[in-house]
């Protein structure tokens, strides 16, 4: 076999010169690849309300965004992908620009008892990045008002839950309270002191409670002997809003009461109670009014009810069917709901997002699949 | 000229390798942790399973047989047993069956009913699906497949059979459904007070299938309670049609919305549809034995009334041929008698093939047990395909084992073995000796090189 001439001094100096470049960019890439960040193309600016959602697709979900003047002009901003069946599991709702969600990977068994990963996105930059890989993927995590500090669940490997805090700047995490002995643990929101509030399950019932770094937990409330739900703290972080279950002419409903984090007690007058039925997701506008939705008892179309201020804003109804209210825009012109064709729990029928305008408007989103609320950004 | 550029492009190509894992280091990566594994009963090597037709014929038949225990009727294992009628004071035995309804449900739901893994083509072989928390083929069968249950850790027949049969892994789901419907109303609430508990109620069979995933309750991180504060209010039916989450609902409404509204496959519905109705959480009877304090072995408090309109489960009507079908007369054959592997070798020394094939009719299981820590054979089960079972890939219709050595554990440069072939559902077995040649010095302690 003939030897081949080796190439000159300055040729292999040039390559690997070339090979260095390439060398420091690819493991740039690799890193951005293996840090779990994903960034996706910025979208156009919009000046008034931008709805965020998610399209839910059977491996990946599509985050899109929308303007709420033409929630049909939207425009992708992330995919994440995930374990075949199961899409995210968002927080209530975008603080600060950006929002967290549990999800199972795509590599994982797509069964609820899988380890979920916690992840944040940014919607202004549309970068996602994993904050944890020990998550319960059905407790949703919360964000605190200035969306510096996050709390999710995990479950124990010798059984129980843990609150958990993250400081997003940091990305520390610090367990704040661990539970063998309940049902559950369900992260609520933050209170005006900065303190995770909670929902504790026990054969007992609902209790609400708060924690705070180094510091035992303590009870607010006693809020249900069954299970309350649909909780939602208001902007200010002074008051928080459910739903509970009674019995009220032969039927079980739930009906939504507050309590006051100050007083640490139910508002003695809760607005809600004039309005008979079942009654889901109440859901706080910025100067704390609340929207309700009611089941649609008499077969007509029922839109939520706005209490808690003098004038509170009378909202279209759909010609049949309920509304169960997601969240408001930042300014109070929008309300995102989930629509539902049917009458009630027992008979929601179809569903669809919805976006209720203070105009009268109703806006709904156009889907072949599930969309999931993540929540607003703009004015 | 030609050899310069190869030799400059794999320079390149070394650096661009070496320079991605070193920036990526100098960059403070943090590397993906591996998952936590469970131990399954071939761990750490998978199965080899045979995939049936697209349009989930074969599978869907072997549930109606299932259903109706015509599969393997008397089986402790996999036979049905009897499914006991009543409520808790009048409790008795009755006739072994289970709603066929109700079994394609839960295999769609599991598995989309496919034994194999996704990679593997239809009507071929491939490795078996195995879930991570080791569910095993259509049915996702987990009890009794998470360690191997036989002699010196090797799994057993009955392991074997789960895995790689697809008859014998929807008959013993069928067997775990029923099971589940027994265990009221001793461990479990019971669905129907007011229907004596009449099993061919399809909505009688509530707990029956949220127990099939795991009797869980509220706040845990496998809840199946129906009004778990985690899981959305209300909901919608779930469609069965790959367009919603299944994170906002419990097991038992994923099964039932795919009795309700049937998979599609081909351009039609794999199975007749059948309008089942849910508890009602707004009647107190219902809502009463959700409540938090009702949650409490042994779950008295839990029984319900049958949710109306309730229907019932409508018997298949199996073709005459149907056991010939499904279950054939499997054979086991196996090429040669001794293999020869030279672990230095090249490649195709260092290894060995051995083919096995089904001269009879139906799916043959097999498993291949090596008489020495040395020898391995992957996969260690498997599937071959008999005449009335389409089997139309490259690798089809015989099974097929690579064996290679574990060089630490052999006992000498020159080493002898055997490995035997059985199967769980054909008589017989074959055992193949094995001669082990390694040149190189091995490293188990007390040994030398061969005179």
């Amino acid at each position: 076999m003939a030897l081949q001439p080796r190439p000159p001094r300055f040729v292999r100096l040039v390559f690997a010169s070339a090979g260095l470049v390439l060398l420091v960019a690819a493991g740039a890439v690799m890193a951005t690849f293996l840090r779990a960040e994903r960034a996706a193309p910025e979208r156009a600016a919009t000046s008034g309300p931008t709805l965020v959602f998610a399209e839910f697709g059977l491996n990946a979900d599509e985050i899109l965004v929308a303007p709420a003047e033409d929630p049909e002009a939207r425009t992708p901003i992330q995919t994440i992908p995930h374990a075949s069946g199961w899409g995210l599991n968002p927080a209530p709702a975008l603080v600060a620009g950006r929002t967290a969600y549990t999800v199972l990977p795509p590599n994982a068994t797509p069964s609820r008892t899988s380890a979920a990963e916690l992840w944040l996105l940014e919607v202004d930059t549309t970068s996602a990045s994993r904050l944890a890989r020990d998550a319960d993927l059905l407790a949703a995590p919360v964000l605190r008002q200035d969306g510096a500090v996050l709390a999710y669940r995990r479950t124990e490997d010798g059984g129980g839950q843990s609150l958990l805090r993250v400081d997003l700047q940091t990305r520390a995490r610090r367990v704040l309270h661990t539970d063998h002995s309940s049902f559950g643990l369900f992260p609520v929101g933050f209170d005006e002191g900065g303190a995770l509030l909670f929902t504790r399950l026990s054969a007992d019932g609902t209790d609400l409670m708060r924690v705070s770094e180094g510091a035992a937990p303590e009870l607010i409330i006693h809020a249900s002997d069954e299970i309350a739900r649909d909780w939602s703290v208001a902007p200010a972080g002074d008051a928080v809003a459910f739903v509970a279950p009674l019995l009220q002419a032969e039927r079980i409903v739930h009906q939504a009461q507050v309590v006051s984090l100050r007083t640490d007690a139910v508002v003695a007058t809760t607005p809600a109670a004039s309005f008979l039925g079942e009654q889901y997701g109440p859901t706080w506008r910025g100067d704390g009014a609340l929207a309700l939705g009611r089941e649609a008892i008499d077969g007509g179309g029922v839109a939520p009810v706005v209490v808690g201020t003098a004038e509170g804003p009378i909202l279209p109804a759909a010609s049949a069917g309920f509304d169960v209210p997601l969240g408001w825009s930042v300014g109070g012109d929008y309300l995102a709901v989930r629509h539902f064709s049917g009458s009630g729990s027992q008979n929601p029928g179809t569903e669809t997002l919805v976006l209720i305008g203070t105009d009268s408007s109703r806006q709904t989103i156009a889907t072949d699949t599930e969309l999931i609320f993540l929540g607003w950004t703009g004015a | 000229m030609l050899s310069r550029v190869t030799s400059t492009s794999r320079t390149l190509a070394g650096a661009l390798i070496l320079g991605a894992i070193l920036g990526a280091f100098a960059l403070g990566v943090q590397i993906a942790e591996p998952p936590t594994a469970h131990a399954c009963a071939f761990d750490p090597l998978r199965p080899a399973a045979y995939e049936g037709d697209a349009l989930r014929e074969r599978y869907l038949l072997a549930i109606d047989a299932a259903a109706i225990n015509q599969l393997f009727p008397g089986d402790s294992y996999f036979g049905l047993p009897s499914v006991e009628a009543g409520t808790r004071t009048n409790r008795a035995a009755g006739q072994p069956a289970v709603p066929v309804e109700v079994l394609r449900a839960i295999g769609w739901v599991e598995s989309t009913l496919t034994m194999a893994s996704r990679s593997t083509r239809f009507e071929s072989i491939g490795p078996a699906l195995v879930s991570f928390d080791c569910g095993h083929g259509v049915m996702q069968v987990t009890s009794g497949m998470t360690i191997p249950l036989g002699a010196e850790g090797r799994p057993t027949e009955h392991q074997t059979a789960v895995a790689t049969s697809d008859t014998h892994n929807i008959a013993r789901g069928a067997r775990i459904l029923a099971s589940k419907w027994n265990d009221a109303p001793g461990l479990r609430p019971v669905a129907g007070t007011d229907t004596n508990g009449d099993p061919t109620l399809i909505e009688n069979w509530y707990y029956a299938i949220w127990a099939y995933n795991g009797f869980t309750g509220p706040g845990s991180r496998q809840s199946n309670h129906p009004l778990d504060p985690n899981l959305a209010w209300p909901r919608p039916a779930y469609r069965c049609d790959g367009t919603q989450s299944r994170t906002r609902y419990p097991y038992q409404e994923l099964v039932t919305g795919c009795v309700t509204n049937p998979a599609q496959r081909g351009g039609g519905d794999l199975w007749a549809a059948v309008p089942l109705t849910l508890p009602d959480f707004t009647q107190p009877q219902f809502f009463n034995a959700m409540r938090l304090a009702s949650f409490t072995f042994p779950y008295r408090e839990m029984d319900i009334p049958t949710p109306q309109p309730a229907h019932r489960s409508v018997a298949p009507q199996l073709p005459e041929n149907a056991q010939l079908v499904l279950l054939g007369s499997p054979q086991l054959s196996v090429n040669g008698s001794s293999v020869t592997i030279h672990a230095n070798g090249t490649p195709d020394q260092a290894s060995a093939t051995i083919r096995i094939a089904n001269p009879g009719s139906g799916l043959l299981s097999w498993s291949a047990t090596p008489s020495d820590g040395f020898l391995i054979v992957d996969p260690p089960a498997g599937s071959a395909a008999g005449s009335g079972v389409s089997c139309t890939a490259v690798d089809c219709p015989n099974g097929q084992i690579t064996v290679t050595i574990n060089p630490t554990l052999l006992p000498a440069s020159r080493a002898s073995g055997t490995i035997t072939i059985t199967s769980p559902n054909a008589p017989g077995s074959t055992t193949i000796r094995v001669q082990v040649f390694a040149e190189f010095e091995v490293a188990a302690p007390g040994t030398s090189r061969a005179p």
